[in-house]
C-alpha cells in the first residue's frame, strides 16, 4: 500500500468493486457491433436508393449518353461504398488494448487523414466520368427539345462548386487530423 | 477448457482484481452519476470482449488499464459538448481547490473530491497520467500503458508531485 496521501485517499474513494453478471456483460457487448449493424444499413440503403434512382433512368431517359452515365453512377456508387467499408471501417475498442494509447488513437488518426487526403482519388473522382457523361445527354436532350439557358450553366456551376467543396472540406479535415498527429508525436518522440 | 469459457474466467478474474479500479477511473472520466454507471458498463463490455484477443501481448494490468482508459476517452471526447470548461494541460492547474468549477459545490472537500475536480479539467494525456499516478504505478507502467516518452512521463509526473503538494506548501507557510 503506498504512503502517499493523495493516492491512499483516491484509492480509498472506491475500494471494492465486483464483477458485474457475465450476462449482463455479455449483452453489453453486442452494443458496439448492433451500432455498426445499423450505421452499415443506413450507408447500403443509400446505395440502394441511387443505384435504384440512376437504374430506372437507364430504362426512361432517351438519350445513350444518359443511359450510359446512369451505368458508370451506378458503377461509381458501388465502387465508392466498397471504398467507405474499407477505409471507414470502425475499429472495435477492445482492440485499444493491443498498443499503447496514444499510439493506437495515432493509428486510428492517420488512418482517417490518409482517407481525407485522398478522397479526390476514391470519393470524387469515380463519380466524374458517369456525371459528365449523365450532364452532356442531358445537356444534349435539352437542346433538341427546349434549348438551352442561362439556368444549365448556373446548375453545372454548382455541381462543380459541390464536388469542390467536398473535397476543400476534407483537405480542412486532414489538416486538423494533422495538428493532432504532431500533437502525439510530440508526446511520444515517435513520427511516421 | 473452451474459448469462451477461457475468455469468461479471465475476464471475471481480470474484472474481480481490477472492478475498483475501474469505478476509480469511470469516476475521472464522468462526473455525473447515471452517464458514470453506462461507463462502467461499457468497459467492462469492451475488458470482456478484449480477453478473446488477449495473448499477452503485454502485462495483464497494462491491457485492463489501456482498454479502459480507451473507453473513458472516447466516452469523455463523445459528450465534450456538455462541457462548460475548457480542459487544460497539468501546468495551467496551480492548486487542488477549484471553487470555480461548476461540476463541484465549492466550501469543505475532501481530498478524493478535490483531486476529482483538477482531474475533471484536464486533457485526456495529462488526465491519464494523473488517474495513472494515483492508481500506483511506475513511470514505466505509465509509459508502456500510455505510449508517452520517458521524459514526457516524468515531466508530467514532476507536476502532479508538485500539484499534490501545494496544499502542505500553503500550510507550511500559513504555519
Amino acid at each position: 500500500m503506498t504512503e502517499d496521501p493523495a493516492k491512499q485517499a483516491w484509492q480509498a474513494s472506491v475500494e471494492i468493486a465486483g464483477a458485474p453478471p457475465l450476462e449482463a456483460v455479455r449483452k453489453g457487448a453486442t452494443k458496439f457491433y448492433r451500432y455498426i449493424w445499423w450505421r452499415n444499413l443506413v450507408e447500403y440503403a443509400a446505395c440502394v436508393v441511387v443505384v435504384g434512382g440512376f437504374g430506372t433512368y437507364i430504362f426512361t431517359l432517351p438519350h445513350l449518353l444518359q443511359k450510359i452515365g446512369s451505368v458508370l453512377i451506378i458503377l461509381a456508387t458501388l465502387y465508392v461504398a466498397w471504398q467507405l467499408h474499407r477505409r471507414a471501417s470502425a475499429v472495435p475498442p477492445e482492440a485499444a488494448g493491443t498498443m499503447p494509447l496514444l499510439l493506437f488513437a495515432r493509428a486510428q488518426m492517420v488512418r482517417q487523414r490518409d482517407a481525407l487526403r485522398s478522397i479526390f482519388g476514391w470519393y470524387i473522382a469515380p463519380f466524374l466520368p458517369g456525371m459528365a457523361t449523365f450532364m452532356t445527354g442531358t445537356l444534349i436532350e435539352k437542346r433538341a427539345s427546349v434549348g438551352l439557358g442561362p439556368i444549365d450553366a448556373i446548375g453545372l456551376a454548382v455541381m462543380v462548386a459541390v464536388f469542390a467543396g467536398v473535397w476543400w472540406l476534407n483537405q480542412l479535415g486532414a489538416r486538423r487530423l494533422q495538428r493532432h498527429i504532431d500533437e502525439i508525436d510530440a508526446l511520444t518522440g515517435g513520427s511516421e | 477448457m473452451n474459448g469462451k469459457a477461457q475468455q469468461d474466467a479471465r475476464y471475471l478474474a481480470a474484472a474481480r482484481a481490477h472492478g475498483a479500479m475501474i469505478e476509480r477511473l469511470a469516476r475521472g472520466y464522468e462526473a455525473d452519476p447515471e452517464l458514470r454507471r453506462d461507463l462502467v458498463q461499457e468497459i467492462h463490455a469492451a475488458l470482456w470482449r478484449s480477453f478473446a484477443i488477449f495473448e499477452g501481448q503485454c502485462a495483464e494490468k497494462s491491457w485492463v488499464h489501456r482498454i479502459a482508459h480507451n473507453v473513458g476517452v472516447t466516452h469523455m471526447m463523445t459528450g465534450r459538448r456538455r462541457r462548460k470548461l475548457p480542459l487544460v494541460g497539468l501546468d495551467q492547474i496551480a492548486e487542488l481547490s477549484n471553487g470555480d468549477d461548476p461540476e463541484h459545490t465549492a466550501g469543505e472537500r475532501s481530498l478524493s473530491d478535490r483531486l476529482l475536480a483538477a482531474i475533471h479539467r484536464l486533457q485526456p494525456a495529462d488526465r491519464q497520467v494523473m488517474l495513472l499516478y494515483l492508481e500506483d504505478l511506475t513511470a514505466a507502467e505509465i509509459g508502456e500503458v500510455t505510449g508517452l516518452s520517458a521524459s514526457a512521463v516524468a515531466v508530467r509526473i514532476h507536476r502532479i508531485k508538485a500539484l499534490l503538494a501545494e496544499p502542505y506548501r500553503a500550510e507550511e507557510k500559513r504555519a
